[in-house]
């Protein structure tokens, strides 16, 4: 546990010190709430049931912004693979899960981060959130977004360790993301979306991550799946992941 | 107890033999030089002793510890500088030791004053809290050698330590890691394919080419079996009687026949200091002049030509 905690604590460190990764992760909520679901909520006014569109697409953000947070930090693992610097870690006395979970640490903050700016602009301009189970709501969506950073941190490791080169993981994660995320139900209701494009949804691991956490911040009326049913998906694409990284993870590539 | 204990260690990749049957040990604060051109299987060995490859064959112990039973007792106990490059380029030299003491579970207060002490050490006190992308490659290398001495390893492994320096910059790296093994006393596997680095730094040499250890000595012993020094005497005047005074004291204190070639006669002798008082004084009492005099060693360039048929740089 240690261990982890000095990984995360060193890859905090790296990322403040790269300035305009900070702002980035900032700001990018912000122009999507603000610029993109403002227009649609206000501009257009439009409504899912009771709540207004900025307030609905908030969970999916919420999701989007971990999930590409932590493909990056699993790209980071492969860009310390290239440099040599994933060496000294790896002949160090540190278990290869607790490298990778001090990543994932790290990013499940900066996640939660993103996610507490997200809560209150809502709040402050989208309408609020229902929250139907108070603190629990918000506990919950919070172990939620840090089991859906694991396994995409996992995901992004596993790409990482089987990619020659920075160039092919960069184009792999490029074409994955912007299907995935259209394909996540965080625009969009799944249930309203072509049935072809339901059945996608079905098989992506990002769907059950913005639907649990629907469920605890909306209310179950706006989720497509049971809590229990998505949170389990959830655990088995993080465990089938890491398990695969940490596997992987080797000095050479 | 050994710091360093590999026995028949073994690394095949399907029919290709990277390390075959490779045994030996280093002792408690002994540098042991394993020398052998790029794709002797040098760093392969350093791999499967530093835990991160298995072997195929074979074991190793580094302090007692098995490094395929025992890998966590291992890994401890090592400090590694690796072939290439190892460092964040955004990171500073304090901050890599720093995360590196954490990793080692090194109490904070003992880490720092480590910290400092090395950053002396390596002669980067200056320098410490810039990133390290900032640094000379002869500087990165230092702060990689402070780095795996942070928690006081049992055997530090170098792996080609000063491969990609220039003259100059190796010169100071080795002037540092003389000075390391006077003040840290840890045991050292260094590879490298630099004959003078060997010499300068190990105490004992191991030769290696084709993933085989061909012989183990100390490099003047090594130096020795190769054959006897050779003493070159270079005539102004009195060569007749030099040539007559130098048949009569053949076979005494190791002295062997002279072999003439043009004005110079070439003595091989079994060991020059004791030799070279006797030849100086038969010159002398003979009444030659002497315009050169030269007393030739066998490098270990020329003990790994005649061991291995080949010269390291043209090795492939």
């Amino acid at each position: 546990m240690s261990d982890a905690l000095a990984v995360c604590e060193l890859e905090l460190t790296r990322t403040w010190q790269s300035r305009a990764a900070v702002l980035a992760a900032f700001i990018t909520p912000l122009a999507w709430l603000l610029l993109f679901g403002l227009a649609f909520d206000q501009g257009l006014g439009v409504r899912v049931g009771a709540i207004g569109y900025m307030a609905f697409i908030s969970p999916g953000l919420v999701a989007m912004l971990g999930t590409f947070s932590s493909l990056g930090s699993g790209q980071g693992i492969g860009r310390d693979r290239d440099t040599g610097f994933l060496k000294e870690m790896l002949v160090a006395p540190v278990s290869r899960l607790s490298l990778v979970a001090g990543r994932g640490m790290s990013v499940a903050l900066l996640a939660l981060g993103q996610a507490l700016l997200v809560l209150v602009l809502v709040a402050l301009v989208g309408g609020g959130l229902p929250l139907p189970y108070g603190a629990l709501s918000v506990l919950g969506a919070a172990a939620v977004l840090g089991l859906l950073c694991m396994g995409f941190l996992g995901a992004g490791l596993a790409i990482a360790v089987r990619s020659p080169n920075a160039t092919t993981y960069q184009a792999t994660i490029g074409v994955l993301t912007l299907p995935m995320f259209f394909l996540s139900g965080a625009l969009v209701p799944i249930s309203k979306m072509p049935a072809a494009l339901q059945a996608a949804a079905y098989v992506n691991p990002m769907a059950y991550g913005i639907d649990a956490l629907r469920t605890l911040l909306l209310g179950e009326a706006y989720s497509a799946f049971p809590l229990p049913l998505a949170v389990l998906a959830l655990c088995g694409f993080a465990l089938f992941t890491l398990g695969f990284g940490a596997r992987n993870l080797t000095a050479k590539a | 107890m050994l710091a360093l204990d590999a026995r028949a260690l073994s690394k095949a990749y399907g029919k290709v033999h990277a390390v075959q049957d490779v045994t030996f040990t280093i002792a408690e604060g002994e540098t042991f030089g394993l020398l052998g051109p790029n794709g002797a299987g040098k760093t392969t060995t350093v791999a499967m002793l530093t835990t991160l490859l298995a072997p195929s064959a074979g074991s190793a112990r580094i302090a007692g510890h098995d490094v395929v039973a025992e890998p966590h007792e291992v890994r401890t106990r090592i400090g590694v500088v690796f072939q290439g490059p190892s460092l964040d380029a955004q990171l500073s030299a304090r901050q890599h030791l720093r995360f590196h003491a954490r990793l080692y579970h090194m109490p904070r207060d003992r880490a720092l004053a480590r910290t400092d002490e090395l950053l002396r050490l390596v002669e980067l006190e200056q320098r410490a809290d810039e990133r390290v992308s900032r640094l000379s490659g002869g500087m990165r290398r230092r702060v990689e050698i402070a780095r795996a001495l942070m928690h006081r390893p049992k055997v530090l492994f170098l792996d080609e330590p000063t491969v990609g320096l220039d003259p100059q910059a190796r010169r100071h790296v080795w002037d540092m890691l003389e000075r390391l093994q006077r003040e840290e006393g840890t045991a050292v596997l260094l590879t490298t394919h630099h004959m003078e680095e060997a010499e300068r730094l190990a105490r004992r040499v191991g030769i290696m080419d084709h993933g085989k250890l061909l012989d183990v000595a100390e490099p003047a012993g090594l130096k020795a079996a190769l054959g006897a020094e050779v003493v070159h005497l270079r005539v102004a005047a009195g060569q007749k009687a030099l040539a007559a005074a130098l048949a009569r004291l053949q076979g005494k204190q190791g002295i062997g026949a002279a072999v003439w070639r043009g004005d110079t006669a070439e003595v091989p002798v079994a060991a020059a200091d004791a030799a070279v008082p006797a030849l100086l004084e038969v010159v002398a009492t003979s009444g030659a002049r002497l315009a050169s005099f030269e007393v030739r060693r066998p490098s270990l360039e020329d003990v790994f030509i005649a061991r291995t048929g080949r010269a390291l740089r043209d090795a492939p």
